[in-house]
Parts: structure tokens; C-alpha cells; sequence
């Protein structure tokens, strides 16, 4: 491996890949920053950005790839949503390092912490709801084991109602997930949207006007 | 040139190039970019894709007291790039039709 400050910034930023797939990276653009001839880091940052932009691109690519070869029907390791936010991330990430203009990247950002947000109300609402259910259910039944000396039937009503509400919260609880998990999925979706929209044009437009 | 370069379009353009002659990292990019306008950090996932795909093997040769890395095109990668021929060949009848460009009249 060469002795370039280049290089051996960018190696510390792919510490995620494997050994294999870090010295194949290092290799390849150690290699191609001297046959290019790009003498000083200048230049070296001019044509590729600095090595943390780099590897942001290389990064994202690796995960948007490992999403494609999911869906494709390959063996996962990792559950679904936990690496849709992990992509969700990078893409932001390599969004920032882009040549994007400012106010783009200002309104894509602004939008996803909004999605983000929304998604999270929507999450404690269905948690809020569920658990109103459940307490209210438990009330319920406790309120009429109370009254149960007083009253037989007042007690056995409470006590039914109670038990209505903690089944009905049985049967809502995986939908509530089902919506949750639906939305996460779409973010993702949205996301790999912008980053294939905004990311991938934006560096063609760039070297086309180079 | 504005029009975006896709990845089918460009995967096939790589293994073209390839059944010419086997290139380098840094030459096979330059020669890319008289065509279409790819950026410096495109080629790298372009190429670790073909190879995983393997339809393309790579070797080293010692270059100046350094290795250069020459890519070459497999035979699975001289199927699939008849594969893409085929396509784009179908595919740009129908977009001259459309544009109203010059068919195969011409």
C-alpha cells in the first residue's frame, strides 16, 4: 500500500467493510491517484473530495447494495428495519458530502426529520392508545371485583368490560406494529429515492461541467 | 452529453470496452468519460460489482515498481454483454420511434 495521507485517511473511515473489501478499495484508488498523476491533495480532493466524502459514497453504495440483494432473496443477517435506518443515515450522510446546492440539501434534510417526526407521533399514539386500553381494561376488572359483594351483577359487567378491552388490545397490539414497521419501510424506500435522484445526478452534472 | 448513463448501459459499455482490450483502473475510467460524463467514485462500485458478478476477473502487473490491476472480461461477461446488446438494441428502436430520431432506414 502506498504512503499517501490520502489513503491512509480513508482507511480510517471504512473500518465497516471487511479486511478484503478495504485493502480492494485502498488498492484501487491508491493505484488510481497515481496513474492519474494527481500529485498534491489538492488535487486529489478536487477530483474525488476529501476521503471523508469518499468513503461516505462508498459506504452508501455498499449498504443501498446490500438492500437490492435483499430483496433479490438473499440471506440477511440484520433485522430489516434496524438496517433501513442504518441506510437512512448513510444516505443523509453521503447527501451532506455531496456537490448538492446548500438549500437542497437544507429542504431534504428538513423533510426527512419531518417524516421522522411524524412517524414518531404516530408511534407513542398507537403505544398511548394500547396502554390506555390496557389500564382502562385493568380498572375495569378491579372496580368489579369491588363492588362484587354489593352487587353481583355490576361486578360480572365491569369485570366482562375489562376483559373486552385487554382482548381488544390483544388483537390491535401487531397491527399497531404492522403500521410501524410499514412506515419505517417507506422512509427507507423514500430515502434511496433522494439518494439515486439527487446523489447520483448531482456527481454526473458535476464531472460533465469539469 | 445530458442524457444520465444507466447502470445496465453503463455495465455494458465496461465489458465492451473489455472485449477490445483489458484496461487499468485509471484508463478504463478515462475511457468511460469520453462517452459519458461518470464521476471519479462511480467506476470503483461499477467494476467491484462486475467482478462480483463475475463477468470480469482482474490480474496484476507490475508496473514502475507498484502494481497496476487490469480488469478482463470472463465469459459469463461476454454472455451477459450480448444480453445487454440485445436490449439496448430493442430498447433504442423504440425510443427513435418515439423522439422521431433516425430508425433502421437509414
Amino acid at each position: 500500500m502506498e504512503s499517501n495521507p490520502y489513503i491512509e485517511e480513508l482507511a480510517t473511515y471504512l473500518t465497516q467493510l471487511t479486511k478484503d473489501e478495504q485493502a480492494d478499495v485502498l488498492d484501487f484508488y491508491s493505484e488510481y491517484i497515481l496513474d492519474a498523476q494527481m500529485t498534491s491533495e489538492a488535487i486529489i480532493v478536487h477530483q474525488l473530495g476529501t476521503p471523508k466524502q469518499l468513503s461516505r459514497k462508498i459506504l452508501a453504495d455498499y449498504s443501498i447494495r446490500a438492500l437490492d440483494n435483499e430483496e433479490a432473496g438473499q440471506p440477511h443477517y440484520e433485522p430489516k428495519s434496524k438496517k433501513n435506518i442504518r441506510m437512512i443515515w448513510l444516505v443523509l450522510l453521503a447527501l451532506m458530502a455531496s456537490p448538492v446546492a446548500i438549500p437542497i440539501v437544507i429542504a431534504i434534510f428538513i423533510t426527512i426529520i419531518g417524516i421522522f417526526i411524524a412517524i414518531a407521533g404516530v408511534f407513542i399514539a398507537i403505544i398511548m392508545v394500547l396502554l390506555g386500553i390496557v389500564v382502562a381494561g385493568l380498572a375495569a376488572i378491579a372496580g368489579g371485583v369491588a363492588v362484587f359483594g354489593t352487587s353481583i351483577p355490576t361486578g360480572i359487567l365491569f369485570i366482562g368490560t375489562g376483559l373486552v378491552a385487554i382482548g381488544l388490545m390483544m388483537i390491535l397490539a401487531p397491527i399497531g406494529y404492522l403500521v410501524i414497521k410499514a412506515l419505517i419501510q417507506m422512509t427507507a424506500n423514500f430515502t434511496q429515492w433522494l439518494y439515486n435522484r439527487y446523489v447520483k445526478n448531482k456527481n454526473k452534472r458535476k464531472s460533465e461541467v469539469a | 452529453m445530458s442524457i444520465a448513463i444507466t447502470t445496465e448501459l453503463l455495465d455494458g459499455c465496461v465489458l465492451a470496452l473489455l472485449t477490445k482490450e483489458n484496461y487499468y483502473g485509471y484508463a478504463l475510467t478515462q475511457r468511460v468519460q469520453e462517452f459519458t460524463p461518470v464521476s471519479e467514485s462511480t467506476m470503483y462500485p461499477v467494476l467491484r460489482r462486475l467482478r462480483k458478478e463475475k463477468w470480469l476477473d482482474t490480474y496484476d502487473e507490475p508496473y514502475q515498481g507498484r502494481n497496476r490491476r487490469y480488469y478482463r472480461i470472463t465469459d459469463t461477461g461476454k454472455t451477459r454483454l450480448a444480453q445487454i446488446q440485445t436490449d439496448w438494441a430493442q430498447y433504442r428502436v423504440t425510443v427513435d420511434q418515439i423522439l422521431g430520431g433516425t430508425t433502421d432506414g437509414k
